[in-house]
């Protein structure tokens, strides 16, 4: 696909690191755009032959499914562990990103994450955040929103009951260790433009040995919603983004604290 | 001197596509318009209508979510 012959220039197509099959996702899942992000970067950063991804577990691992890159399948919110791993058993010459969902990354994973981060690993975390468990049936995630509906809260999730979302990119950037956080959106071309540089500068950063790079990309889910696609996305600007707002939290060249390397 | 304008094609791979509409969303110029005709999987795709008004911005493209939709400018 995506032939530049002499009659037609190809704009925009299919990225290199895509497989040429049809995507696992739901309808207006925008995890698809998120890969896309992730393989447009690897593609122009030129680390394909030495990136190895990291997948948990959750609907964000289906995207894993569709990329031609290297990964491993690690344990429920046990990617950061696994990518310490792969990162020192390579001595440091791979790049290791990992792809985690909120209720991988946020519920059973947290501590994980916070312990790489304050290991000083170089690694690169892409955080999908959908607002629920969309895998196994849309219980409550502690990313959901307040008054949001889910299976296991009907009547929408209450601040007595199940406590108030959590906003990872803001708590990542209080860590020494983290060198990147932000929060981006792929709703309109502009958020798109600014998640993929977000995207490129977390994965610079470990390009150039400086630091963590955390990157949470909002994503609405259309079937954990109840709504067709567009109105997910109405439903995404008007309550989502009042509740995560979105922009770069911490963004270092040198960090304050001085890691030995191992 | 007039600037020449790009003449636009978009293909749509129709066995991809979910019918989700964003692309029929995020079309500042609405040159595509929802089509009747099925896939393998039930799912109806867009069609590119309009060329005329089409100025090649890749939106479409980019916000595709199973990556269905390939822009190119036609040379000549």
């Amino acid at each position: 696909m995506g032939e530049n012959n002499n009659s037609r220039k190809l704009i925009s197509g299919r990225p290199k690191y895509i497989l040429d099959a049809r995507s696992p996702l739901c309808s207006g899942c925008q995890h698809g755009i998120i890969s896309r992000i992730i393989c447009d970067v690897v593609e122009e950063l030129d680390i394909a032959d030495k990136s190895i991804g990291i997948g948990g577990v959750g609907c964000h691992a289906m995207c894993m499914f569709t990329m031609n890159i290297d990964f491993v399948q690690a344990l429920h919110g046990r990617a950061p562990a696994v990518g310490t791993g792969v990162k020192r058993g390579t001595d440091g010459n791979c790049i290791v990103f990992t792809i985690q969902g909120d209720g991988d990354l946020a519920a059973i994973g947290i501590g994980d994450l916070i312990n790489a981060t304050t290991r000083g690993e170089k690694l690169t975390t892409i955080f999908f955040n959908n607002s629920g468990y969309g895998t196994t049936g849309g219980q409550l995630a502690p990313t959901t929103l307040i008054g949001q509906p889910t299976t296991t809260t009907p009547l929408g999730r209450k601040e007595g009951e199940g406590g108030f979302p959590i906003h990872m990119a803001e708590l990542m950037a209080n860590f020494a260790g983290v060198a990147y956080s932000a929060r981006c959106a792929v709703n309109t071309i502009a958020q798109y433009k600014s998640a993929k540089k977000a995207v490129k500068t977390a994965f610079q950063k470990q390009i150039d040995g400086i630091g963590y790079g955390f990157v949470e990309i909002l994503s609405a889910c259309p079937p954990l919603l109840k709504l067709k696609p567009i109105q997910a996305r109405q439903w995404f600007e008007k309550h989502m983004l009042s509740e995560y707002p979105l922009g770069e939290f911490k963004n270092v060249d040198e960090l304050k604290v001085n890691y030995q390397v191992v | 001197m007039e600037k020449k304008k790009k003449i636009i094609d978009i293909e749509i791979n129709k066995e991809y596509c979910k019918a989700c509409l964003f692309c029929i969303d995020s079309c500042p110029k609405q040159c595509l318009i929802m089509g009747t005709e099925l896939n393998s999987t039930g799912f109806t795709s867009p069609v590119f209508v309009n060329q005329g008004n089409c100025t090649g911005c890749a939106i479409c493209s980019l916000l595709c979510p199973d990556m269905a939709i390939q822009v190119f400018e036609i040379l000549n």
